[in-house]
């Protein structure tokens, strides 16, 4: 059946239309917002003052670091658990129990678990509960705080269990997918041990295939938005919790500097896009 | 039965350790239960606190509630049935709606978008809900859908569909052009096409991308918070508004119906539409051979093969012999070629060999080492089929040094050994490329060298060559011969090709029905008819006497 040259160019009209329109509509109303054209203060500030004052705040840089930081260490957690399982285990990725589980934990909200942090790992959660019955405190307030504490160690855990299971779900079935196996029995004939198989050869083939979900699941984690409302501190926040808090303030003044930051996320994620779908393009020829 | 090292899943990684080994399997099938239950855990938590404080352990689950909880469910029914069907219809909404129009947007784009179409469908995964609701609310008002269902679901719908239009496009595989081409070629209208011909292949693309999309409606929270404005309650909503009240049960209670429906659907799809588990999964440890004709420089390091004998082994799927009784022996430096045609059990007696299959009966000994009893570090035998398997991250001159490092020989002598093979198997000049860059026969070249660099004592080679052009495939067989010669390897090399089973064998054999038949000299394996040579040379000598190929029979003729 003959293709049209009309179908061809209505799909990319849709995909303009219900996607890009909306995306550029986001990027041109927090920018002419935060430069005081359009809203409700845009006769009573100057141009630029809602920039200038957003960049002067002085907790927007450790914002910057803290939300940076968080999302690398979560990604760096989520890599490992998963290249880890896919490494050790990697029988897991023909075996129905642990697709089914995998699968589950995949679809799991992130507000879920957050929910389940909190339960878990809060002061007085049920790990304090059990260490306490266990002898190994005196009481539930002796156990360390995970949440909502300076080192974040909750919210990354709680990032890294939402990107984990994706990850060793796409490793597994690379293991599969790029015959990785083989690869390794090929390098234990040709006199390698088990381990050495498995670092120098199974090991590089799989964090070549991870690297682009890597990348994606960091990008993810630095726009996270439930889990860190949830588990991250009030002080330094997390990017889209700061920005969300600038637009719900009852101060109207705040909300061109939240549309400034808005701004300034999205010319962050963009450029990350953009080098990321570019480093894609380059290592294409080396993917299975 | 006889249990060799191809049985254990400690041996072999996960392909090869599912042949035949009953134990490997229950043993991958417990760590298998064992990685469940860890992962699903925590979702036993929710439960007992779902259940409220009847059901808590005193003192152990924080929380506990002074009301019986049943009865607070009942109460609590009508608000909690409210969230779930709103949630349910939004999913539903934009999961059929970005399904239909992803697929659309991957049909017109036939494949992967290319430059800016890339960035637009991807910048919705990236983008924070957040800032995107918060932007989109202004016109979502002017619309009047600021506050309702229809605009959490609009707005959802953006990212939604950018999620489906890329997961098809990915998965295009340009099918759907050709099925609806061929339909119409038999006379088909636009809605027959579609249904005998698109929806049964797609169907099961178009199941996945409705159940991502709508999973994705039914779990977002900052769309249907931002958007929703406080006036929709999704379960997701519902879940931070009874934390926000602390309580505790409550907020279980959503938490598990969130998500229970994804639970289910993920061991529905693991357990009735997943792939079957895989069995006897093919897994000769692949890697090839030479080719190109020129003498090879690489001096002869002395080196020479193992002795092998083999005595009545036999190998059985099931009620059905493979192999039977095969017995054998094979001196130093010889090559045995075993003739055969596809299925007769060639192939399965290399895998025994190889220890990749369970062996029935019988022994097989290299020099004094069982070869049924060792790992593969030990035996250094090397199976090698048409399909060359490079390690991928390494150069050309990296994947020839594999072996002799892991030997921990000195660098300045894998060096030059490395260099040595490289210019015997011309390939000096690629020696910094890596696999994706150089040509198949290349790669078989390499595949050899590496195969002679690893100084095996027995060289299994399944077809090596049976990928290759007719050219190519000549110069590789002289290759194989010019070089198992000089380095004096043992090998058994498994062709249907009688022509090559002359140029690089040694001794004969064929096998038929699992059995063995040997001969004794090369003359006595190109007399019998059963290995088609006769009737080949009658053939050519009736072409090139009469100038017409011969009629049907005709060469039986000829050959009688």
């Amino acid at each position: 059946m003959p293709r049209s040259v009309g179908a061809d160019l209505a799909g990319r009209l849709v995909l303009l239309a219900l996607v890009g329109l909306p995306m550029a509509w986001s990027v041109g109303y927090s920018t002419l917002y935060s430069v005081g054209l359009i809203g409700r203060l845009r006769s009573e500030q100057a141009a630029g003052a809602a920039w200038r004052e957003a960049f002067a705040e002085t907790g927007l840089r450790r914002t910057a670091v803290h939300s940076v930081s968080v999302a690398a260490a979560a990604t760096t957690l989520a890599v490992v658990v998963a290249l880890g399982v896919a490494l050790g285990y990697p029988e897991l990725g023909s075996t129905r129990w642990a697709q089914a589980a995998l699968g589950t934990t995949l679809a799991t909200p992130p507000a879920v678990v957050g929910f389940l942090v909190l339960q878990w790992a809060s002061p007085g959660g049920c790990a304090a509960r059990v260490a306490r019955h266990a002898g190994l405190i005196d009481s539930p307030s002796d156990f360390p705080v995970l949440v909502h504490d300076e080192r974040a160690a909750g919210l990354i855990a709680a990032l890294a269990a939402v990107s984990a299971p994706v990850m060793t779900l796409f490793l597994l079935r690379m293991w599969t997918a790029a015959r990785i196996g083989r690869h390794c029995v090929l390098a234990e004939s040709l006199g390698a041990s088990r381990f050495q198989a498995r670092w120098r050869v199974a090991l590089p083939m799989l964090w070549r295939r991870a690297r682009p979900l890597a990348a994606l699941a960091f990008l993810g984690n630095l726009g996270a938005f439930e889990l860190p409302l949830m588990l991250g501190r009030q002080s330094p926040e997390m990017i889209s919790v700061l920005i969300q808090r600038r637009f719900s303030h009852f101060d109207p003044t705040q909300r061109p500097r939240a549309f400034a930051l808005a701004v300034v996320y999205w010319l962050i994620v963009a450029l990350g896009l953009a080098l990321w779908l570019r480093w894609q393009r380059a290592g294409g020829r080396f993917q299975s | 039965m006889t249990r060799n090292r191809g049985t254990s899943p400690t041996d072999l990684p996960s392909e090869t350790a599912v042949c035949g080994s009953r134990s490997g399997r229950a043993s991958a099938a417990g760590r298998a239960i064992a990685f469940a239950s860890v992962l699903l855990a925590p979702y036993g938590l929710l439960l007992l606190l779902s259940l409220g404080s009847g059901w808590s352990f005193p003192n152990l689950l924080p929380n506990r509630l002074d009301a019986a909880p049943w009865r607070r469910w009942a109460m609590d029914r009508e608000g909690l049935a409210r969230s779930v069907a709103t949630s349910a219809a939004i999913g539903l909404a934009v999961g059929a709606l970005a399904t239909a129009v992803g697929f659309g947007i991957a049909r017109s784009f036939r494949g992967p978008p290319a430059g800016g179409w890339r960035f637009v469908a991807y910048l919705p995964f990236v983008v924070s809900p957040v800032v995107l609701a918060t932007t989109l609310y202004g016109p979502l008002t002017w619309a009047g859908l600021a506050g309702t269902a229809s605009g959490v679901a609009a707005a959802q719908a953006v990212v939604a569909i950018a999620l489906a239009a890329v997961f098809f496009s990915e998965s295009w595989d340009g099918r759907v052009e050709r099925l609806e081409g061929l339909a119409a070629s038999l006379g088909g209208g636009r809605l027959a096409v579609w249904r005998h011909a698109v929806w049964p292949r797609y169907r099961g693309l178009w199941l996945v991308a409705f159940a991502q999309t709508a999973l994705f409606s039914w779990t977002d929270y900052g769309f249907a918070a931002l958007v929703g404005g406080g006036q929709v309650s999704t379960l997701t909503v519902r879940l931070f508004a009874t934390l926000r009240e602390a309580n505790v049960n409550h907020a279980a209670l959503a938490a598990l119906t969130l998500v229970a429906p994804a639970a289910c659907g993920a061991f529905a799809a693991a357990f009735f539409f997943g792939q079957p588990r895989q069995r006897g999964a093919t897994a000769l440890p692949a890697s090839v051979s030479a080719d190109q004709g020129g003498t090879p420089t690489v001096a002869p390091p002395g080196y020479m093969g193992g002795r092998l004998s083999v005595e009545r082994l036999s190998v059985a799927y099931g009620s059905r012999r493979i192999v039977a009784d095969a017995t054998f022996a094979l001196e130093p430096g010889r090559t045995l070629v075993i003739l055969g045609e596809s299925g007769c059990g060639k192939t399965t007696l290399l895998r025994a060999l190889a220890g990749l299959v369970p062996v029935q009966s019988g022994q097989a000994r290299l020099d004094e080492l069982d070869l049924l009893h060792v790992p593969p570090m030990t035996s250094r035998v090397l199976c090698l089929d048409q399909e060359p398997l490079l390690f991928e991250q390494m150069t050309v001159e990296q994947n020839l040094a594999f072996a002799p490092r892991m030997r921990g020989e000195p660098l300045d002598r894998i060096a030059a050994d490395v260099s040595a093979m490289l210019e015997a198997l011309g390939l000096a000049e690629h020696r910094r490329k890596f696999d994706g860059q150089i040509s198949g026969g290349q790669r078989q070249r390499v595949a050899f060298g590496r195969a002679l660099l690893a100084r095996p004592r027995l060289l299994l080679l399944d077809e090596p060559f049976g990928s290759l052009d007719t050219q190519t495939r000549g110069r590789m067989q002289t290759l194989f011969a010019q070089l198992s010669r000089q380095w004096r390897l043992t090998a058994v090399f498994v062709t249907h090709d009688p022509k090559e089973a002359l140029i690089v064998g040694d001794s004969f054999a064929r096998m038929a029905d699992g059995r063995l038949r040997h001969y004794a000299t090369a003359a006595d394996f190109a007399a019998d008819p059963a290995t088609g040579i006769p009737a080949e040379i009658a053939f050519w000598r009736q072409h090139v006497e009469t100038g017409q190929p011969p009629s049907e029979g005709g060469v039986d003729d000829a050959t009688a």
